[in-house]
């Protein structure tokens, strides 16, 4: 079965897109900040890191910060935002993620079909 | 035979010379005075005495004229008044003595050069002087070498040079040369080459290396050769503009990052009721409340996008990203954003679009379809048709339309579609939330694209608005 993390510090949020996820046969953990995400990480592999940019303790630049310092390979980084930035991929990829989504703009089924996008095929 | 030129006299002369002249003799009678002579002291053509004339000037010059005439005559020297004013003339006066051949005074004339046209340049010059040194701008002139050769007050007050500091110095080396070389050479190349007014932000420093925005205008003076003779630069500094429009953004940032947190939760909300409503057995009325509730929420969501990028554009901070974009696809991702509203207003919702390519930047693309479907679907009512059309013409320019059977624009207003914050008809707008930025963004960003956009629209009946948008390099 494909593994998503999802960092996501507004609970209520981040269940709609473990449910929506869930719905579509991919197993959702769930951490509500940066340390747990490391943390979490450190322990399991992931197929795919959904990465709330503005969380408490640790936030979601940091996150990827420490990955890119400790070297550590997600296969793919899908940041979460509700800022202004990042606006393209570019500015994505110079933090160290694939892509992004702007919550407000995006349904759960939205999130679901760009996640499945990056996640490998199902029996692989 | 030699010399058959009719005789000319002393006379002749006298009468035909552009200064005044009244000649008199010792006994201070006077002898011929020319008509400019008259005309300069208003006295009669025919002929006056010189009492008349020394009274003329009475209590208006400083010296004691008829002293003075007196002093010449003894004398044998002239005198030279150098600013006289009668009646609304200004003139300079030469007294002098004639002498004969055996050098005895034998009289004398007055001389008088009429410096009225002068007079009056000069005090339309110090005008103009005035107005300059005053102005809250800073107007500085150069040679064609950027050589300072004077600058106002302003330009003191705002770079901190005095006058006698900056004259003779290098403009660019005093308080420039903070930009980029390629910023300078181009508006060298502006003025020097191509002979055209350079208009632009720059950021100089003061004097005391405190740095300052200005919003500068430098135009080539020509002389008749089409030859640089001067160039004239004209600043203002808007340093204070431009931290407001910072904090303008700065501030919009955070209000929106504040609204879509809870826009967020409610449209994730809406949008499980909406999936659960079959199980949960909701009855039609209620379904369309959720369905009503997600359009809503959506619309708020694109408001704020919307705000977000009138702000970021204004502030001159739009990104340009071309790549190859799918242009259907855009459309049928537009199409599918919209559907929920579409389905709530029983509209019908076409695309009319072949694949194809076309090299441009995405989001800003999807920003001006997001705002004329907005549009489309808000002024067209229950049941109307929409329709999104995108074909390639000349050179490789994307042309799309959105049509739509809605009121259409009415005559007056056509002209102001495009302007800040503009909602067409009178109570309607209200009603229908517009925020009146939609058109202005599109606009905005159609020129970043350098693009065009046009519309034709039938109250009524309905309207297309057209872009065309060349590929980008």
């Amino acid at each position: 079965m494909r593994t998503v993390l999802l960092a996501e510090d507004e609970t209520f949020v981040a269940g709609f897109y473990k449910k929506t996820l869930e719905s579509h046969g991919v197993a959702v953990s769930i951490v509500s900040n940066g340390e747990e995400a490391l943390q979490a990480i450190k322990t399991q592999h992931f197929d795919l890191l959904l990465l709330d940019l503005l969380m408490p303790v640790m936030d979601g630049y940091q996150v990827l910060a420490q990955l890119k310092k400790d070297k550590i390979r997600i296969p793919v980084t899908v940041v979460l935002t509700n800022l202004s930035q990042p606006v393209t991929k570019e500015e994505c990829k110079a933090l160290g993620a694939e892509d992004y989504i702007v919550k407000s703009d995006s349904d759960a089924e939205d999130v679901w079909e760009k996640v499945e996008k990056y996640l490998p095929h199902e029996g692989g | 035979m030699a010399n058959e030129h009719p005789p000319m006299s002393i006379a002749d002369l006298l009468r035909s010379t552009p200064e005044g002249v009244v000649l008199f003799d010792r006994d201070r009678m006077v002898i011929m005075a020319n008509p400019v002579a008259a005309k300069l002291t208003g006295l009669p053509s025919e002929g006056f005495s010189l009492s008349e004339f020394i009274r003329l000037f009475q209590g208006k010059i400083a010296i004691d004229l008829e002293k003075t005439i007196e002093q010449v005559l003894a004398n044998g020297k002239a005198a030279h008044i150098e600013e006289v004013c009668i009646v609304s003339f200004f003139y300079e006066m030469f007294i002098a003595p004639v002498f004969d051949a055996a050098a005895n005074v034998t009289g004398g004339f007055i001389l008088l050069r009429d410096l009225t046209k002068e007079k009056v340049l000069t005090k339309d010059l110090e005008k103009f002087k005035l107005a300059v040194d005053n102005v809250s701008d800073q107007i500085i002139i150069t040679d064609p070498d950027a050589t300072v050769l004077y600058i106002n007050d302003a330009t003191e007050k705002i770079t901190g040079y005095a006058s006698k500091e900056a004259l003779g110095g290098k403009a660019g080396k005093l308080w420039g040369n903070l930009m980029a070389k390629s910023f300078y050479e181009n508006l060298w190349k502006t003025i020097k080459i191509d002979k055209k007014t350079f208009v632009g932000e720059i950021v100089n420093q003061r004097k005391n290396k405190q740095k300052y925005t200005a919003l500068i205008s430098i135009s080539p003076i020509l002389d008749e050769k089409g030859e640089i003779e001067f160039f004239v630069g004209i600043e203002r500094d808007i340093t204070k503009e431009k931290e407001i429009e910072r904090a303008k953004t700065e501030f919009v940032s955070l209000a929106s990052h504040q609204l879509r947190t809870p826009i967020t939760a409610i449209r994730l909300s809406l949008e499980s009721l909406q999936q659960r409503s079959e199980q949960l057995n909701l009855p039609l009325d209620d379904i369309e409340i959720i369905s009503r509730a997600k359009a809503y929420a959506n619309g708020m969501s694109r408001t704020i996008n919307t705000m977000l990028n009138v702000t970021r554009i204004e502030a001159g901070e739009t990104k340009v990203v071309p790549t190859e974009v799918s242009v259907e696809q855009l459309l049928t991702e537009v199409w599918q954003a919209f559907s929920t509203e579409v389905q709530n207003k029983h509209q019908s919702l076409s695309i009319d679009c072949a694949p194809m390519i076309h090299r441009t930047d995405a989001s800003l693309l999807r920003e001006i379809l997001n705002n004329f479907l907005s549009n489309a679907i808000k002024y067209t009512p229950d049941g109307g048709k929409i329709r999104l059309h995108a074909q390639k013409e000349r050179g490789d320019t994307l042309h799309m339309d959105v049509e739509d059977t809605g009121s259409g624009i009415k005559q007056e207003e056509q002209k102001k579609i495009f302007t800040k914050f503009f909602c067409g008809g009178e109570m309607l707008t209200l009603s229908k939330g517009g925020t009146g930025l939609g058109l202005y963004l599109v606009q905005s960003i159609v020129t970043l694209l350098k693009g065009r956009v046009t519309f034709t629209s039938q109250p009524g009946k309905g309207t297309v608005f057209h872009v065309f948008l060349p590929p980008l390099p």
